[in-house]
């Protein structure tokens, strides 16, 4: 029972303790990674807070940054547009509205992509930097029609976008020619219709939008033929294939109305209704075989 | 009996609770050392895949359970305040388990909440018990072993002992005898032997509240002879019978082992420190030194050469005649060989009143740090009357060099232990009338104190 003083090796009891309660993983976590991040958080958010650091960092970042943008290196200093005709690629030039020369780390490519896709006559474009030139190449879009209405002519493409104005139909005249109010919003159904004039095709003025929801096509000699709302195309076609048997339109007929399916009906010029008439009243007594 | 089973299921679930946790703690507190060590216990299945499986994670195999756990903290120190195996003082030995704990912890890196120990003294006594019961079924199933555990006619246990392992050793079924596991098997009556090892439950109680002492949870406590001759004896020795002698310092364990199981167990009061007191006393030298002298110079047979091989000691007192002196190595083996011969002699009247000379095979392993005094195989095989050799302790994933010799025979086999604790009485569940019995009269007790 001897009693040991300070001397002795072994650990005392509040030493055997602390050293457990160090060695428990938790804590042992938390004092070596957990208070240092802590404190390291802790440090930058009162030197932060301290008034003009924050803005002297950033200001010095921005800096850093604009050094690093206005190297030489990453200067482009022309603009080079590629496809379609002269005013397309000016247009495109005015819808990128590029100050130059720029840092290449400035532009934004994607957006710059996006204002030359908005364009209507634009139907694809590719934006690369190269050797300190932008470099957009630009699909430009097919005109497929002419449209023309109360605001004058436009030419449109095939899905119904409408591309430019055209001073006249003299300045296109390989396009054909729609007409009449909502006209503009049933292109393709017009171009199907067009499609299936056939032989007719040459003969065909253009076709005119009535009341906002059929077509009459209208020849050059002033003939028009009455489409239906529905299956236009298709009586279009028995329009051309009636004209090639009976050579229809040659004849003294005003209108062909093909509204109704399966009962086609024509107007006459009153010259001909009237000696038609005569005639039906002669014939009444005489031959009726000799029609 | 109660309590007891009570106190060892704690400890079990204790072991269980430290098993999830990965970490458990490993001492031995002997008589002259403190050892600890910390397991890493993997999670992972029970079941290893088949060795040289393509996804075995370890090549060799399970390993009796070895595979699991790994050392990752070894510390000894010089032990305090134990005598005989058993605590002494029990702030000086709390000093001890403080130094070696926060040592091995500090070699794991990890702190350790549950302890493992193994108690050497305490005056161990084996019993066999025996009991019978007819199948309910024609099938054994667990139940069954377990009423026939609990219908085993139990041994005179005196007051103030405490059972420390209860391990059925011996299954029969029918006229069928010596099976190592009846469930399952078909018959109609089983009968089953059990061992029972009782120690000084003053001496448990103390080792427990010295743990607790130090924030330490006691999940379970093994004898020490037990733990040796786990570590000690090699798989044919087990199987066969083999006898393991622990000569630690204050007491030498004995344990006899025949099929796989623990037989006997007994302990002679007396061990290396008694060694090195005699010689202190016969040289006038002072205890360390003593130690000293017997770890360099120590020995059991004489020779001619031993004559003139001069032991220069003395005594720090100042006194210059005092304090030169020398001894030939002659009359150091003759302070230290009768010694030697009588703890000897009472570990072979302890195999002898076991009946070791019964077994199928007699050998006999002397393992811990009193063993490696030089020429004591021989002096033990003619005083044993069988083959004797020397036993270290398996080898272990991650124990350090230093720790694997003859004196961590005891700690090793703890380790092995807990990755791999047998099944003992407390493991099988009670007879389920027992039980039935006592929540009805709990219930009865119950609507009594609440009508």
């Amino acid at each position: 029972m001897r009693q040991v003083g300070g001397g002795d090796y072994a650990p005392s009891r509040i030493a055997y303790r602390l050293n457990r309660i160090w060695l428990t993983p938790a804590l042992r976590w938390l004092v070596r990674v957990g208070l240092p991040l802590a404190l390291l958080a802790g440090a930058a958010a009162l030197w932060l807070a301290l008034d003009g650091n924050a803005a002297r960092l950033s200001a010095g970042a921005a800096d850093l940054r604009r050094a690093v943008e206005d190297r030489p290196g990453f200067r482009v200093g022309a603009l080079e547009v590629a496809g379609g005709p002269a005013d397309l690629r000016a247009e495109v030039e005015g819808a990128l509205a590029l100050e130059l020369p720029e840092s290449s780390l400035r532009l934004d490519l994607p957006a710059l992509r996006a204002a030359v896709l908005a364009l209507p006559r634009v139907e694809a474009a590719v934006l690369r930097v190269a050797g300190g030139t932008l470099r957009a190449e630009v699909t430009p879009r097919a005109p497929a029609i002419l449209h023309r209405d109360a605001d004058g002519l436009a030419a449109y493409d095939a899905e119904g976008r409408r591309l430019m104005t055209v001073p006249s139909r003299a300045a296109r005249p390989d396009l054909p020619l729609i007409a009449g109010a909502g006209g503009a919003d049933a292109i393709p159904e017009a171009l199907a219709v067009l499609d299936a004039a056939g032989s007719m095709a040459p003969r065909l003025a253009g076709l005119t939008r009535i009341g906002r929801r059929r077509w009459d096509a209208v020849l050059t000699s002033g003939q028009r033929i009455l489409l239906p709302e529905r299956g236009a195309p298709a009586a279009m076609r028995r329009a051309a294939a009636m004209d090639d048997g009976r050579r229809l339109t040659r004849r003294a007929v005003t209108h062909l109305d093909l509204r109704l399916p399966g009962a086609p009906v024509i107007r006459m010029t009153e010259d001909a209704a009237a000696a038609l008439a005569a005639r039906r009243a002669g014939i009444d007594d005489e031959d009726p075989s000799a029609l | 009996m109660t309590d007891l089973y009570q106190m060892q299921r704690g400890m079990r679930a204790m072991r269980r609770a430290a098993n999830a946790r990965g970490v458990i703690a490993i001492l031995d507190i002997g008589t002259s050392k403190v050892g600890c060590f910390v397991l890493r216990v993997d999670e992972g299945p029970e079941t290893v895949p088949a060795p040289g499986a393509a996804n075995d994670p370890h090549p060799v195999g399970p390993m009796a359970g070895q595979a699991r756990v790994r050392v990752i903290g070894a510390a000894a120190t010089r032990s305090r305040g134990v005598r005989f195996g058993e605590i002494e003082a029990m702030r000086d030995t709390e000093r001890a388990i403080r130094t070696a704990v926060q040592a091995a912890q500090k070699m794991a890196g990890v702190r350790v909440d549950h302890a493992i120990a193994c108690i050497a003294g305490g005056a161990p006594e084996s019993f066999i018990a025996s009991g019978e019961v007819a199948l309910e079924d024609e099938r054994c199933t667990e139940a069954d072993v377990a009423r026939a555990l609990a219908a085993c006619d139990l041994p005179p246990i005196a007051e103030g002992r405490h059972v420390l392992h209860a391990q059925p050793v011996h299954f029969a079924l029918d006229h069928r005898v010596g099976l190592r596991d009846p469930r399952g098997q078909l018959g109609a009556r089983l009968a089953v032997d059990m061992h029972l090892l009782t120690v000084d439950a003053a001496a448990v109680g103390n080792l427990s509240r010295a743990l607790r002492r130090c924030d330490l949870e006691l999940a379970g406590v093994v004898s020490g002879a037990y733990a040796a001759g786990l570590s000690a004896l090699v798989e044919d020795e087990q199987e066969l019978g083999a006898a393991c002698v622990d000569v630690g310092g204050g007491a030498t364990g004995v344990s006899i082992f025949v099929k796989r199981h623990m037989v006997h167990a007994g302990c002679v009061r007396m061990g290396g420190d008694h060694v090195t007191s005699d010689i202190s006393k016969g040289l006038g030298v002072p205890l360390g030194q003593a130690e000293r002298i017997k770890n360099l110079h120590g020995g059991v047979q004489a020779t001619g050469k031993d004559d003139r091989e001069m032991i220069a000691f003395g005594g720090g007192t100042g006194d210059w005649e005092h304090d030169a002196r020398t001894a030939s190595r002659t009359e150091l083996i003759g302070i230290m060989r009768p010694r030697v011969e009588e703890i000897l002699e009472e570990a072979a009247g302890v195999l002898g009143r076991a009946g070791f000379d019964a077994l199928p095979s007699r050998a006999i392993v002397l393992t811990g740090g009193g063993s490696l005094i030089p020429g004591l195989p021989e002096l033990a095989g003619r005083i044993l009357g069988h083959p004797v050799r020397l036993g270290r302790p398996l080898r272990m994933r991650g124990v350090p060099q230093a720790h694997s010799g003859g004196a961590y025979a005891a700690l090793v086999g703890l380790a092995l232990f807990a990755a791999h604790p047998q099944d003992e009485w407390w493991d099988f569940d009670l007879p389920a009338d027992a039980r039935s019995g006592r929540s009805l009269r709990r219930a009865l007790r119950w609507m009594r104190d609440n009508w």
